[in-house]
């Protein structure tokens, strides 16, 4: 398949006003399903191609050797391609690599850390006792150890462009580990934009060598973590969480925030709207006898922001305005029931 | 194997198998984590379609060979860098003292092809150490993320090679025991006051070396701040400290180098050579030499545009070759005869019947049958097909060596012809022969010929004879250079005669202007036509040329035919064209060219080419959405035909629509479960960077690309 980048595409996209509807989520029987109902409804869900998909997982399978073979003589396995290549990597894992070191990275885990890695690879691996002073130091004893000792161990990386092993100082690392002679790497990668994140140097100490896996398989594991993806799971969230913190407040604060909050749903149609500036917030508190000093009213913003109901920016004329990052019609829905 | 995925780590570890006994444990701390590296029966079973032995064969070549194009390779460039080594060497060495106050500055420029400047690092860094200092610290701006770095980096690595000596002595008392870890002995010399002292105790009084290795990459102010600091010592302290810079482009030089810094520095230039050249000198020694594997035109050409239109890395093009050799003897089971010809004939013998069949499948083969009728036999005759088998690899040998000779010959004979015919360099006059070139190149070079004076054709036909005797060792051409010698000869005796008619004929007749007489221009004309219309008479310098230029075409064109016309080239040329599961080009393309983005948007516009199912094959464009396809694909489909912001709702309904039923009501109630795949299948479009949760507005997603 031919893919030609027009520039000009780029302009006119950019430049075109957005005419989408202005219909929402709402409009469903059930706007917002959670994670466990998604999860307990395509558990149900009968795929129509899963014949030619066991076709496919077959036909990579066959290429086990090779990728075995290429390892052994110092290249690395890069795995691309539609649809999660976790199974397929991990029949490669069982099937040529047992009993062998191995340390399996899950690079879509947002927790993970490249200590993680590097503790793996020296508690785990090469049973060292000691500690390091810094990572730089025990990175620097990894690659001495999988240099010159005949230690090999295989590092099965799977989503090498996840969220956390996604920035330039991550990949360089992943690069000279895979560069060491003892290490072998086998990783995956799913983002489009994957090939940015490598310049010259890395490629060539990586030395990858391209497998084209499309298995249309459903990336059921990589997306569980990210809560953003779900938009629908997010925003529940936020709502949850307001109503949780709103509940432990006292009453003056309670009044303040619902005071922000009915200005933003006034000016919910006003595009110029960018917060309820701090002075006037200030003069409204002062008339309703919540707050005494400026003081006071700011000790209670802090505490809305540390929890992330509220956020504060300057405006284009410099005042300080205060907004409250939710969608309107859940504020809406907020306010109904506080005031219910 | 215990399960891979939890929601509290992202790491896991396998560790090998506890050791089988009889292997002696290299070190004591770790003796389970030695694995078994002979591997190699493993590998084994890659070789499909064949028996064991061939198998080996195969491996074996496949190692010897890479072996010894990677230990030629290496030479190769440790060659070329040799003049620059000793530049470098003798500036450091002219410049020990401490005399001046500015630091001795060596700037080698090394060009773009950051990869490859390591090697070259590294052999700087023995030739210094072996022949100047033994001071010597590299420094790579990724160890030095900030100036406190740097200095302990520094001072660690200068004052390095001394606890190394000792170390040594140390290992060779206790040998043959088990050396125990060496953890890195914590140096006290953490500062250049403590260098200073360290320095003053130091025997030999050698200059202190210092290796910026990629100079853009170092902070400016670092750098300003690194470089005062090493003056000071120079000057306060006695440090002959010098440095050597290695930069990518000069432009960053201005940038990286502040007034204040180079007013410090002494430097001097020295610049590497391009790697093009080396490039060209690569391949003129690994492939027009007598090597076994060749690259087949295909190869070539996708080699050197993965080198001259993408990295210019001399490193990524030895790993592409690795690549291809390895591949060649994997995946072809002809290769088992891809070997010198001395070994040639015990092979031949070697093979089995289902091997002799494989070399007859070859495409090459099988259309000199097709043309040669009369030899159909050998299709039967397992006797006769080994003999010819033998016969035509040894032609084969002697062909490429000519062809690469002939190339040379050629390219002696075109240097300097307008337009660079061929090419410039040997090269490029080999690549492009290989490939097949135009034939209308090879008439204008004749033609070119044509017009060349005596004195000119005869320089050329004496280049040529010098590039005959320098590459011919062998003698194989040996009745072309005779021809050749003739030639020249012949061409210095017309030469000379000229010389001598010259001599007694000075005045030399103007055909065009009577003397003493004004013509007028229709009278000019008239004389003008009434020459052309006259036969000239041809010189016997017109015909020598044109018997040496009928000699050349045929002589010379019989040799540059491309190898593909050859019957076995399959063998020896790497990715020839052949049946098409041993054909390793398009895998190669891969590697070259990789493009996970293609294959993803093409998996996802045509699913169909990847899952060969019948229901989602594409009957008009590509935009066109089938309620048969993944979720995932019909998505994708769906937002393409979007703006810059996605309405989820919407998105939502028209995957709705696709999955109905055509006898389904028009309501736009929307089941869970359809509900629950799209927020799947927006999910995975997330993750592949398709989309992003936007906060312009309510219930939105913007799209990241643009276009189809």
């Amino acid at each position: 398949m031919d893919i030609s980048v027009n520039t000009e595409d780029y302009f006119l996209a950019q430049s075109s006003a957005v005419h989408t509807s202005d219909r929402t989520l709402n409009r469903l029987n059930n706007p917002r399903l959670s994670q466990e109902a998604v999860d307990s409804l395509m558990e149900n869900f009968d795929d129509c191609h899963s014949k030619e998909k066991i076709l496919l997982m077959k036909e990579y399978q066959q290429q086990f050797l090779q990728w075995f073979f290429l390892l052994r003589e110092g290249f690395n396995i890069l795995v691309y391609g539609l649809g999660s290549k976790r199974y397929l990597i991990d029949e490669f894992r069982t099937r040529l690599l047992d009993g062998k070191n191995v340390i399996v990275v899950n690079g879509y885990f947002p927790g993970l850390t490249i200590k993680e890695i590097f503790n793996s690879l020296t508690d785990g691996i090469l049973e060292h006792s000691g500690g390091f002073s810094s990572p730089v130091e025990q990175l620097e004893f990894i690659e001495q150890e999988f240099t010159s000792s005949k230690v090999e161990a295989y590092i099965i990386i799977h989503n090498m462009d996840g969220p956390s092993l996604q920035f330039s100082r991550e990949q360089e690392i992943l690069c000279r580990l895979a560069a060491a002679p003892g290490l072998h790497v086998v990783a995956s990668t799913d983002h489009i934009n994957t090939p940015l994140l490598w310049d010259q140097r890395k490629l060539s100490q990586a030395k990858f060598v391209y497998f084209d896996c499309t298995t249309f398989a459903p990336y059921s594991e990589e997306i569980s973590y990210e809560n953003s993806l779900l938009v629908q799971q997010s925003s529940t969230l936020g709502l949850a969480s307001l109503v949780h913190v709103f509940a432990s407040l006292t009453f003056n604060a309670k009044a303040i925030f619902i005071l922000i909050a009915q200005r933003q749903l006034e000016n919910n149609n006003d595009t110029n709207y960018h917060g309820f500036p701090f002075h006037e917030l200030y003069s409204d508190c002062r008339d309703k006898m919540l707050v005494n000093s400026d003081l006071t009213l700011r000790a209670q913003l802090t505490e809305f922001k540390d929890h992330k109901l509220l956020r504060m920016r300057r405006s284009a004329d410099g005042t300080e305005v205060l907004h409250i990052p939710l969608e309107n019609n859940q504020l809406e829905e907020f306010v109904q029931k506080h005031q219910e | 194997m215990a399960t891979t995925s939890s929601f509290s780590k992202g790491c896991f570890v396998f560790k090998a198998n506890p050791q089988k006994s009889g292997r002696s444990p290299r070190k004591k701390t770790k003796k389970s984590a030695i694995v078994d590296t002979n591997d190699d029966l493993n590998a084994s079973s890659l070789f499909a379609k064949s028996d064991k032995s061939s198998m080996e064969i195969r491996l074996d070549s496949y190692k010897k060979i890479w072996s010894a194009t990677k230990k030629k390779s290496e030479e190769i460039i440790s060659d070329s860098h040799k003049q620059l080594l000793h530049d470098v060497k003798t500036f450091v060495s002219e410049n020990a003292g401490t005399g001046q106050s500015s630091i001795p500055t060596a700037l080698i420029s090394l060009g773009v092809n950051l990869p490859d400047h390591a090697a070259f690092f590294s052999l700087l860094d023995t030739t210094l150490k072996t022949n100047v200092s033994p001071f010597v610290a590299m420094l790579n701006s990724k160890e030095c993320p900030s100036l406190k770095n740097m200095v302990l980096k520094t001072i660690q690595k200068l004052t390095s090679c001394d606890s190394i000596d000792d170390e040594v002595e140390k290992d060779e008392e206790d040998d043959e025991d088990d050396v125990i870890v060496p953890i890195k002995p914590r140096s006290k010399v953490k500062t250049f006051a403590n260098l200073a002292t360290w320095y003053s105790n130091v025997v030999m009084k050698t200059p202190l070396i210092i290796i910026l290795q990629d100079l853009e990459s170092f902070g400016t102010q670092q750098l300003q701040d690194f470089v005062l600091l090493c003056r000071e010592n120079r000057v306060r302290n006695k440090l002959p400290i010098q440095f050597i810079m290695g930069i990518a482009t000069t432009v960053a030089l201005q940038q990286q180098l502040h007034h204040r810094t180079s007013v410090c520095l002494a430097t001097k230039s020295f610049q590497s050579r391009p790697s093009v050249v080396l490039l060209n000198h690569l391949i003129e020694q690994l492939f027009m030499k007598s090597s076994v594997l060749k690259l087949g035109p295909r190869l070539m050409q996708l080699l050197l545009d993965g080198f001259l239109y993408h990295d210019l890395s001399l490193n990524s093009f030895m790993m592409r070759v690795h690549l291809i050799i390895m591949q060649h003897y994997i995946t072809l089971p002809v290769s088992s005869l891809c070997c010198s010809v001395s070994e040639l004939k015990n092979r031949i013998k070697q093979l089995n019947v289902t091997d002799l069949d494989l070399y007859r499948q070859l495409p090459s083969f099988m259309k000199f049958i097709e043309k040669n009728r009369s030899k159909i036999s050998l299709l039967t005759d397992d006797k006769e097909f080994r003999l010819f088998l033998q016969k035509s690899l040894e032609a084969l040998n002697t062909y490429s060596k000519n062809f690469s000779l002939s190339c040379r010959i050629i390219h002696s004979l075109s240097d300097g012809m307008p337009d660079a015919l061929f090419g410039k360099s040997l090269r490029e006059v080999y690549v492009n022969l290989l490939i097949g070139g135009e034939s209308e190149d090879w008439e204008q070079f004749l033609r070119l010929l044509n017009v060349s004076s005596a004195h000119e054709l005869r320089t050329r036909i004496e280049a040529a004879l010098t590039t005959l005797k320098e590459c011919d060792s062998s003698g194989s051409l040996s009745d072309f250079s005779t021809s050749l010698v003739l030639f020249s000869e012949e061409l210095l005796r017309l030469e000379e005669s000229k010389k001598s008619d010259a001599v007694s004929s000075p005045k030399s007749q103007n055909v065009f202007v009577p003397q003493g007489k004004k013509l007028d221009k229709f009278e000019l004309k008239a004389q003008l036509m009434a020459t052309a219309k006259q036969v000239r008479t041809t010189s016997e310098f017109d015909e020598v040329k044109s018997e040496i230029i009928t000699w050349l075409n045929s002589e010379l064109a019989s040799r540059l035919k491309s190898p593909s016309t050859l019957v076995f080239h399959e063998i020896f040329y790497a990715g020839s064209q052949v049946q098409s599961n041993w054909d390793i080009v398009p895998w190669m393309r891969r590697q070259v060219q990789p493009v996970p983005r293609v294959a993803i948007s093409k998996a996802l516009s045509n699913p169909a080419s990847y899952l060969g199912c019948s229901c989602c094959s594409l009957t008009g464009q590509e935009t066109q959405v089938l309620s048969s396809m993944p979720d995932l694909c019909i998505v994708y489909k769906l937002h393409t035909e979007c703006g810059r912001l996605i309405n989820l709702y919407d998105w939502m309904l028209s995957f709705n629509a696709i999955q109905k039923k055509d006898d389904e009501d028009d309501n736009e109630e929307i089941e869970p479960i359809i509900q629950a795949r799209f927020i799947r299948a927006v999910a995975q479009l997330q993750l592949l960077g398709f989309i992003q949760s936007s906060k312009r507005k309510t219930d939105h997603v913007a799209r990241l690309t643009w276009g189809v």
